[in-house]
């Protein structure tokens, strides 16, 4: 046989394969001509072909038109083995069904084999909450087909939240569902692929009754040669990863039973209740196929309850589509719905729910408030185990506390280790075993699963290790001072702030009593006490703490240290909050220079001294010096490839606010926009800092007409703040102020003083009366007041406002001056000229210019009234008092 | 690709690590397998996976080959696990080679590759590389329908020389 001669014979063989037999001897004779041996050949070869495969399969296909009893209508889809059309019986009946049917070119008698095992399983199957065969057959074309009922429903979770059912009627349906699987399995049939889509809900008379379809790559458990493989063609999954148990993604491939549709159920039931997946799809896809596999088999996914919390603001859609709330939610999964579901979703699957009746049986127990079976069993897991654990990286802030405890803690033994240079190699490696034990212990009682019925939150995770600490470390009070203060600190970052308290304040009193009252860790301490004083607002403390770590420092350090600059920038926050604008600007000044001489001029230290000083001066309306200040910070930031992404996002945002005070709106929107996408990415899109951005955000929307764009960003830092920060944090009331000048825009004036009077209080409480943040919130309940017509009322308080205003700043700021100006408008208006001539004299004293006084329609009743002739005359020139 | 094939070699090694005799494997779950692990799926669009699957259905021929000689000089394939090609060959229920079956094949398919090497190269993709006839014809670059038409004649072929060649 030569090439050519191949040819030839695959040429002649493709000619007459599909032809009949008188016609293919016909065809052989002709373009063989005589050359009987040639002919030999093709008949030989044509014994060897099969039906036709891979050939023009989509013809076949639409020549289809009945099948047995029922007349095509349309594709609904294509599954592995075989398509699923739409059939309508012909006949009275008039009924319509699901047609299954081998896939053209698949006709090897192993799938047909299969096929038929699928098929008589099916037959056998006769429950209502299954899918039901109504007729199985062979097509003209020999094809074996099956005919099933049609469900018109939708999948599950999507009938449950267009329903909004509660908890407890989604539950009956997973009973329902629960009941449908076992039937299947004393058929000895495993689903493989339970997950919503093939859950559909139908209603019949009104009442909803859930329908379990597709079992198309269904097992019957006898069958010999089970795929230990779940992989088809080009990566194609038998199985969907996000509802895949733990044993089909591991490919060492131990046999699959009734169990792995336990697993599937408890997704299944996770999602039903919770409205989010256990793993997230995007985090588990984007990992990678052997990272995604490896999560299934080896990461627990966070409870029920705890996943309704880290949901952040989505969290209020679901409690809603539950009608319930958020924290309602969370109440009624925790306990007996999170071990049931958990029990369900057991890695190992000997722990899982034998069979899906037990399921469903724990399901009804809860229903009918009676015990639950899955008590929450013993565990002890191993350190390696964990420790394994943490190299998947799936987001949880369990393990992000672990990490950071661990990374931390042993760095602190080791500092720990170099200071204590006079000790005794056997005492340092005492202090390093005794901290490790206790870090191995907490680790090694943890379970973020939830087993042992402790939740595996961070709050648990800081409490055990608090208890461990105090008990087991006594005889190393400075040990248990540094992981103390590490934990503070972890906890503070946390927004765990009651904690961080007792741990912080736990530690200093060991490092004062250990180590004095001049002691370098004592001054680390104190900062980090500082710290969580001026998160919680309580600036005073954060002052004092500051000023005390400050005076260890200088003792020990020198004044000339640049470590120093971090704590008096620190300080000069803590002053510039409590309105204290001179300590500020002293404390900033000498930060700077220290940065000058360490880091130098473009060094990170001195981007840090500029955003304090920029910002103090947004505080008091300077824009334009702040902005300076902040361009040159972000150079600095962007030139020194600056690693604290939040850092620049704050630049960033700042100078947004100062382009929008001076009216520069499209640059304020672009540094806007580019400060929350940096916050959100370096922290995640439910941080509560990144509501300040979002609101800068919005009142650039706002100052640009965009009103709907501005309430969707107004709305976002809300919750945020609401889930993240305690009630009365006073951040929140910056959010509430721009919010409410929306509204103002909008016209929706009861809702906007609703949150200027909410914004009132939280600073009053916060600051005390005489703070610009109080001025700032009775100055926009004023202008409100002012535009719904409540003459009176807007005049109070701007009366108020002038009042703060002189007290902080003084009788001479620029910003005294507007706040008369606008007293005086009011008076003007209810007319009480007299009055308001005297509050303009003093806006002009004050240093206001304003060209536009003679116009202003609110002063027409003053016009020609000579005093306020010559004030108008005045405001064209600046005063010479202004500073 | 060395980075490829060492990869596709420890995959094959570990699927084919048998503590279980007597189980099929499937040849393309191995490529994809390799695949998978090197290349994060869900950023390669499709032609770039086929073409991958192109060159991995060489070199895990060549790998299964190797692997069979290898086993074939220890024992008489009694702890070899049977291969499944994706395209079966056969029609019977035990679509699985053995050893010697395996060998049998690559021989016949280098014999058809002196014959017609765009055939052999049809089959390779086939069976070693689990593509269609659609992405088979987009690798070699010729239409679907000159792909089944070669594809059909080859697989008449190849059967005819298997069962003529001694194989039971």
């Amino acid at each position: 046989m030569n090439s050519n001669r191949h040819q030839r014979v695959k040429e002649i063989f493709n000619t007459v394969c599909d032809l009949g037999p008188e016609d293919r001897d016909q065809a052989l004779d002709k373009a063989c001509a005589g050359e009987s041996a040639l002919r030999a050949e093709v008949v030989d070869l044509l014994n060897f072909d099969d039906d036709p495969t891979g050939v023009a399969p989509n013809d076949r296909d639409e020549a289809l038109t009945t099948v047995g009893s029922f007349r095509i209508l349309q594709r609904i889809g294509s599954g592995g083995m075989g398509e699923v059309w739409e059939a309508e019986q012909r006949g009275s009946l008039e009924r319509r069904v699901a047609i299954k049917l081998i896939k053209l070119g698949m006709d090897s008698r192993e799938v047909v084999a299969r096929f038929a095992v699928e098929q008589q399983s099916l037959a056998m199957m006769n429950h209502p909450n299954i899918a039901r065969v109504l007729e199985a057959g062979v097509t003209e074309d020999g094809r074996p087909f099956f005919a099933m009922e049609l469900v018109k429903g939708v999948p599950i979770t999507d009938y449950c939240d267009q329903r909004r059912l509660t908890a407890r009627e989604r539950l009956e349906l997973l009973v329902q569902v629960c009941e449908g699987v076992q039937h299947a399995h004393q058929r000895g049939i495993i689903h493989r692929d339970l997950k919503p889509s093939n859950v559909l809900v139908e209603e019949q008379s009104g009442k909803p009754l859930p329908k379990i379809i597709d079992f198309g790559i269904a097992k019957a458990t006898d069958h010999r040669s089970a795929e230990q493989s779940v992989f088809t063609q080009l990566g194609q999954w038998i199985g969907t990863p996000e509802y895949m148990s733990p044993e089909q993604a591991d490919p060492t491939g131990l046999d699959i039973d009734t169990r792995t549709d336990v697993y599937s159920l408890g997704v299944l039931l996770y999602e039903v209740l919770v409205g989010a997946q256990p793993f997230d799809p995007e985090e588990l896809r984007a990992a990678g196929f052997d990272m995604m596999r490896k999560v299934i088999r080896e990461v627990e996914p966070p409870r029920p309850s705890t996943r309704v919390s880290s949901l952040g603001g989505a969290s209020v859609e679901a409690a809603d589509r539950r009608r319930t709330d958020p924290d309602g939610l969370v109440r009624q999964l925790r306990g007996d719905l999170d071990w049931i579901v958990m029990k369900a979703m057991e890695k190992d699957r000997n722990r899982r729910y034998g069979s899906a009746a037990d399921l469903a049986d724990d399901i009804n127990r809860h229903l009918n408030d009676q015990a639950v079976e899955a008590r929450p069993p013993t565990v002890s897991y191993q350190f390696s185990k964990l420790v394994r654990r943490h190299r998947v990286a799936v987001a949880s802030s369990a393990i992000v506390v672990i990490a950071i405890l661990a990374s931390l803690a042993f760095a602190t033994v080791g500092l720990i280790r170099a200071r204590r240079a006079e000790h005794t190699a056997q005492a340092e490696a005492d202090a390093a075993r005794a901290a490790t034990s206790v870090l191995v212990d907490v680790f090694a009682g943890l379970d973020p699963g939830g087993q042992t019925g402790q939740s595996a939150s961070a709050e648990s995770i800081l409490d055990r290790a608090a208890h461990r600490v105090g008990s087991e470390l006594e005889d190393q009070p400075l040990i248990q001072a540094q992981l103390l203060d590490t934990m503070g600190s972890t906890a503070t970052g946390l927004g765990l702030y009651d904690r961080a308290r007792v741990f912080l304040d736990e530690a200093l009193r060991l490092n004062r009593l250990h180590l004095g009252h001049s002691h370098p860790v004592l001054a680390q301490t104190l900062s980090k006490s500082s710290r969580l004083a001026y998160q919680t607002g309580d600036f005073r403390r954060a002052q004092l703490r500051e000023e005390e770590a400050l005076e260890i420092l200088e003792a020990t350090l020198g004044e000339g240290d640049s470590s120093l600059v971090q704590p008096l920038v620190n300080l000069a926050w803590a002053l510039g909050r409590q309105a204290d604008f001179v300590g500020a600007e002293r404390t900033l000044a000498r930060a700077g220079e220290l940065a000058n001489s360490g880091d130098g001029p473009d060094g990170l230290a001195m981007a840090d001294v500029l955003f304090v000083r920029a910002t103090m001066a947004l505080w008091r309306g300077e824009w334009t010096d702040a902005r300076i200040d902040l361009e040159h910070a972000l150079g600095i930031r962007e030139s020194n490839e600056e690693n604290d992404t939040v850092a620049m996002a704050w630049s960033l945002h700042h100078l947004g606010w100062s382009e929008r005070e001076t009216d520069a709106l499209d640059i304020a929107k672009m540094h806007d926009e580019r400060a929350v996408s940096i916050m959100k990415e370096a922290l995640g899109p439910s941080h509560p800092t990144l509501a300040a951005p979002l609101a800068g955000l919005g009142s650039t929307y706002v100052r640009l007409g965009d009103y709907e764009p501005a309430r969707e960003s107004f709305e976002t830092a809300l919750k945020l703040q609401e889930f993240g920060l305690r009630p009365n944090h006073p951040d929140v009331a910056h959010t509430l102020r721009s919010y409410a000048l929306l509204l103002r825009r909008t016209g929706e004036l009861d809702a906007s003083r609703q949150l200027l009077e909410r914004a009132i209080v939280i600073t009053e409480a916060a600051f005390g009366d005489d703070h610009m943040e109080v001025w700032a919130s009775v100055e926009g309940l004023a202008r409100l007041e002012h535009d719904a017509g409540n003459l009176d009322r807007s005049r109070d308080l701007w009366t108020r406002a002038v009042d703060i205003s002189t007290r902080v700043l003084g009788p001479n700021h620029r910003m005294v001056g507007s706040t008369h100006y606008n007293l005086a408008c009011v008076l003007a208006l209810s007319g009480a000229s007299d009055r308001a001539i005297e509050h303009l004299r003093m806006a002009v004293a004050a240093g206001l210019v304003y060209p536009g006084m003679g116009k202003d329609p609110d002063l027409r009743t003053l016009r020609g009234n000579p005093e306020f002739d010559e004030i108008a005359k005045e405001m064209l020139e600046p005063h010479p008092a202004v500073q | 690709m060395p980075l490829v094939y060492d990869e596709l070699r420890r995959v094959a090694g570990y699927l084919m690590g048998g503590e279980r005799p007597g189980h099929t494997l499937q040849a393309t779950a191995l490529v994809n397998e390799a695949y998978l692990r090197l290349v994060d799926a869900s950023k390669v669009n499709w032609k770039g996976r086929t073409h991958f699957f192109a060159v991995g259905a060489n070199m895990m021929r060549r790998l299964l080959v190797d692997h069979a000689r290898a086993k074939g000089r220890e024992k008489r394939g009694g702890d070899w696990q049977k291969v499944t090609l994706s395209a079966g060959l056969r029609d019977s229920e035990d679509a699985a080679l053995d050893v010697e079956q395996l060998l049998s094949l690559d021989t016949a398919l280098t014999r058809l590759a002196d014959l017609d090497p765009r055939q052999a190269r049809i089959v390779t993709l086939r069976f070693f590389g689990g593509l269609t006839v659609d992405e088979v014809a987009d690798v070699i670059g010729l239409s679907a329908r000159t792909v089944a038409v070669d594809w059909r004649h080859a697989r008449a072929w190849l059967r005819r020389e298997l069962e003529s060649g001694g194989l039971s």
